[in-house]
């Protein structure tokens, strides 16, 4: 009788209590002339019970269980290729594995340089779809900025299985874009203006983005 | 006197009948790896066939086979009610599946077979009939009394593909110095290509041209004395099971074939920047496109030629299995074999009437066999793949037992398995040496009662054990990978001098025990966002309820000062902190998913998830003890696994099951096992293992229950 299998089940038991959920929150702050400040949060502290068990197991689902290492490293490569960007400056990071929060910050000179490092991220991935490389598009004559997505996360996550599926249960997506002009106009109907006219925010379901039922897109008028 | 003597005999000629009709056993070689029985008359007593016959699953079965005209069980025309055996079998050319029904009703059986093989030609034969596919490596044999399914798999290494039994005498560098050779003394172009792959056979000194074959079916060196060795293979009964030796995969085909293009492209790619590299390239060029011409020309008649070879050692090879096949049955149905499976004395104690199934194994040959039927149907991709689940499949359990008998028998009150092995001389003497121990009693003085959902405990000597295990890995090792037999006594060299077993016996003895409580809600807090009316983020802390287990652990130490010390490494570290005479792991550098408390006393190192249980340890605190049952259980076994499925499963959240599963999960959760128990004892250096799954209250056959819970969840999952 192999006694010693039962601790991993007794793991994997003990992880499959707790679950799932995070936010993804996507702030930009755009000046007039087309430069801002980016910042993005991945906050899984509501899953940390569950992430810490996780984090002592080699592997879950089939996947490799990456160290607090591995993260670490990731973040900064990400870091360190904004850095190279032209037209962003500032960057920095923040790493929290007791609360599991994680988040990146930069400035740039125009959202192109932005865009630029999503593309250098791809290339150092090697990842041919082009896709995500234009996130943000931003009309100075027209005072008008594209949040773009058209992603087919659909196809994505049909192929994941059942317990991958699991972990977007109850995850959110934020977006909150600043502005010194007054907003005038936002195309995505889900999107709330702040009392002062400038700030908007976006906050929608990733299952639904994936189900296509929300979705990121949007297109902000100023005034 | 004499009266009693012919009753006797009329007894056992009777009796042998009835032995003859219903234990095939008496047809099984010697030489069998895997023998199963299926005891039917038991389980068809337990569920009856009219319940089997109006059942989901059988109307499943019917569905899946997609057939008008079986509707009951009887239709197979199989007597169902008696023994049905399964046997493996392996020789040196050969891998048998063979699967014994006993026939009730011939032309039911009959009509059921021509349905099912799609009006394939049954043959008559010496004493029986017979079924094949194609390949002739499947099977359907029977007489009027039994059938015979069987299956299986050339493992004999004449027959095998390899690449280079396939290929021809060539060798590329001389081939293309040939062929050069060729090209320089017909610089006028004149000769046709056949003509110049004539004349590099020339160059080559080959006792043939190559060119001749682009139109024969005739190939090359084709020995006909092949028909001889087929001959000598045909073995009718083999003794001693040997497996091939077979050799590593040879390297990946066509490299040579392929590299030749590689060499000419690199040349003539070279960048030219003047005239003269632009003669040169054409040069090259036109030199490459010759020597392309009579490579594919050759290279043709040679896949040609390796392709034929192929088919004639298929040819040869099915020929060889079909009078393999044909001579094992006809052993079967026709004459006595010289040597049974009863003859194996660990095999004939291993019948039991009660029992519904016997599983008859014999381990270490076993993997072989399994290893020359995965070689047989992966071929060499297979070969690397086989030391990993060789050594995987291995525990320490498992470690040289010669032969395990497992049992099942379907009781009123559960399920009960049983397994026994049956070791050689050196894991008898390692299994003694580990598994002697008895657990520490003082563990069972801090559990309550029977308050818990399950638990986990294990004695053996960790002294001997790390004594032992390195020999033990390496006779196993070695078993798989024999050339590397003086590395890894080496290595179980450097593994005893650099193990001190007694520090390590002492510091943790190998008595342990592993308690899960109960499952508590506790509230856990965590960080999230709250937006002012501008949008401006800040973190606010929330909480939310989490579903978390409580358990204790306990393991014995002789070395207590070294555990405080490593526990003041620990603070030193801050990986842990001390809390009076407790240590916990509430600490800021704790990567633990929940807070563990830590203590040792009187040699027991306690290790819990709640903090009042580990005061009260420290402070000498009483519990109730756990009960009788479980104690006694504890005391008699080396391992005892314990859990109340049914407590555990009411805990899984129905959340954590996908939507469409919901309902089988309900299912299970309300009807599923109750409670669960394994236990393992060292038996005269043979593990004795026994595992239990007691069936819900009120259920008085575990058989029924199964097929009554199987067709539930058929039914769920119908919906």
């Amino acid at each position: 009788m192999k006694t010693k299998s039962i601790y991993p089940l007794i793991l994997i038991f003990v992880v499959s209590l707790f679950s799932s959920c995070f936010e993804l929150v996507e702030e930009v702050t755009l000046n007039n002339d087309g430069s801002g400040e980016f910042e993005f949060t991945a906050n899984l502290s509501q899953s940390k019970t569950k992430l810490k068990s996780i984090m002592l197991m080699d592997k879950i689902n089939g996947h490799k269980v990456p160290s607090q290492a591995d993260v670490t490293k990731e973040i900064v490569a990400i870091c360190t290729l904004a850095k190279k960007t032209k037209g962003i400056s500032k960057v920095s990071r923040s790493i929290d594995f007791e609360n599991f929060i994680f988040s990146f910050k930069c400035q740039f000179d125009s959202v192109e340089a932005l865009n630029s490092v999503v593309k250098n991220f791809r290339l150092s991935k090697k990842v041919t779809n082009k896709n995500h490389d234009k996130q943000f598009t931003y009309d100075k004559k027209k005072k008008i900025l594209y949040r773009n997505f058209d992603a087919a996360l659909k196809q994505e996550y049909t192929r994941l299985n059942a317990e991958d599926k699991k972990v977007f249960k109850g995850a959110t997506y934020v977006s909150v874009y600043r502005f010194q002009k007054e907003v005038k106009a936002t195309s995505n109907s889900k999107t709330k203006t702040s009392p002062n006219n400038k700030a908007t925010m976006l906050k929608v379901n990733v299952l639904d983005v994936i189900n296509k039922k929300s979705s990121l897109k949007n297109t902000i008028k100023l005034k | 006197m004499k009266f009693t003597k012919l009753v006797a005999i009329v007894i056992l000629l009777c009796s042998s009948f009835s032995l003859f009709s219903q234990d095939f056993t008496s047809k099984i070689r010697d030489n069998a790896l895997v023998v199963f029985t299926l005891n039917g008359d038991n389980i068809l007593k337990k569920v009856p066939e009219n319940e089997i016959n109006i059942s989901q699953l059988f109307y499943e079965f019917k569905r899946e086979m997609r057939t008008d005209n079986i509707n009951t069980m009887s239709d197979f025309g199989f007597k169902f009610n008696s023994s049905m055996v399964y046997a493996m079998e392996v020789d040196t050319n050969m891998l048998f599946n063979l699967f014994f029904m006993p026939i009730k009703d011939l032309t039911k059986f009959e009509s059921m077979i021509s349905e099912f093989s799609r009006n394939k030609v049954t043959t008559q034969k010496d004493g029986y009939k017979s079924v094949s596919n194609k390949r002739n490596t499947e099977h359907v044999v029977w007489n009027s009394e039994f059938a015979v399914f069987a299956f299986g798999y050339y493992t004999g290494s004449l027959y095998q593909y390899r690449y280079y039994n396939s290929s021809d005498d060539y060798n590329y560098y001389e081939e293309n110095k040939a062929i050069e050779k060729v090209l320089k003394e017909d610089t006028a172009n004149k000769l046709t290509v056949k003509e110049k792959s004539d004349r590099v056979d020339e160059i080559l000194k080959k006792g043939y041209k190559l060119s001749y074959y682009d139109l024969n079916e005739e190939i090359p060196g084709e020995a006909s004395n092949n028909e001889k060795v087929i001959e000598e293979e045909v073995i009718e009964e083999v003794e001693v099971m040997e497996v091939d030796n077979i050799p590593p995969p040879p390297p990946p085909p066509s490299v040579m074939e392929i590299s030749e293009d590689v060499v000419e492209e690199v040349a003539i790619e070279a960048p030219s920047s003047s005239r003269r590299s632009y003669r040169k390239n054409n040069y090259y060029n036109d030199l490459y496109r010759k020597k392309s011409e009579i490579n594919d020309y050759r290279r043709r008649i040679r896949n040609k030629i390796r392709n034929r070879r192929n088919d004639i050692r298929e040819e040869k090879k099915n020929k060889l299995v079909k009078q393999i096949f044909d001579t094992r049955f006809n052993t079967i149905f026709n004459k006595d074999i010289a040597k049974s499976i009863n003859s194996v004395s660990s095999f004939t104690k291993s019948k039991d009437k009660k029992a519904d199934g016997v599983l008859w194994m014999r381990n270490d040959y076993f993997q072989n066999g399994m290893k020359s039927m995965m070689t047989s149907i992966f071929g060499y991709g297979y070969y690397g793949r086989r030391y990993r689940g060789g050594l995987l499949s291995n525990s320490l359990y498992s470690f040289g037992e010669d032969i395990s008998i497992t049992k099942l028998y379907f009781e009123k009150k559960g399920v009960r398995f049983t397994k026994e092995s049956d070791n050689n001389e050196k894991s008898k003497k390692a299994t003694n040496a580990i598994f002697s121990t008895k657990q520490d009693s003082r563990f069972l003085k801090y559990i309550n009662g029977d308050k818990f959902i399950g638990y986990i405990s294990s004695t053996f000597s960790s002294e001997a054990a790390i004594r032992e295990l390195p020999n033990l890995w390496t006779s196993t090792y070695t078993q798989f990978s024999p050339e590397y037999r003086e590395e890894m006594e080496v290595l179980a060299d450097i593994m005893e001098v650099f193990m001190d077993e007694k520090a390590i016996g002492e510091m943790a003895t190998g008595n342990a025990m592993f308690v899960l409580k109960d499952m508590k809600e506790k509230e856990v807090s965590y960080t999230s966002y709250q937006y002012d009316e501008n949008y401006k983020r800040t973190k606010v802390q929330k909480t939310r309820t989490e579903l978390q287990p409580e358990f204790l652990f306990m393991l014995t130490t002789k070395n207590e000062s070294l555990l405080t010390r490593i526990m003041k490494l620990g603070i030193k570290n801050e990986v842990i902190s001390q809390k009076g005479t407790y240590y916990t792991t509430q600490t800021k550098k704790s990567k633990l998913p929940m807070d563990f408390f830590f203590a040792i006393k009187d040699g027991i190192v306690f290790v819990t998830t709640d903090e009042i249980e580990i005061q009260t340890i420290v402070a000498g605190g009483n519990y109730k003890g756990i009960t009788k049952k479980h104690r006694k259980l504890i005391e008699k076994n080396s391992q005892v696994v314990y859990f109340d499925s049914k407590k555990l499963v009411s805990y899984l959240p129905n959340e954590s099951v996908r939507r469409r599963n919901i309902e089988e999960f309900m299912y299970f959760k309300e009807n599923g096992f109750e409670e669960v128990l394994m236990t393992t004892k060292n038996q005269k250096g043979n593990l004795f293992s026994e595992g239990f799954m007691h069936t819900p209250k009120g259920e008085n056959n575990s058989a029924m229950y199964i097929f009554e819970f199987l067709n539930g969840m058929i039914e769920i999952g119908r919906r």
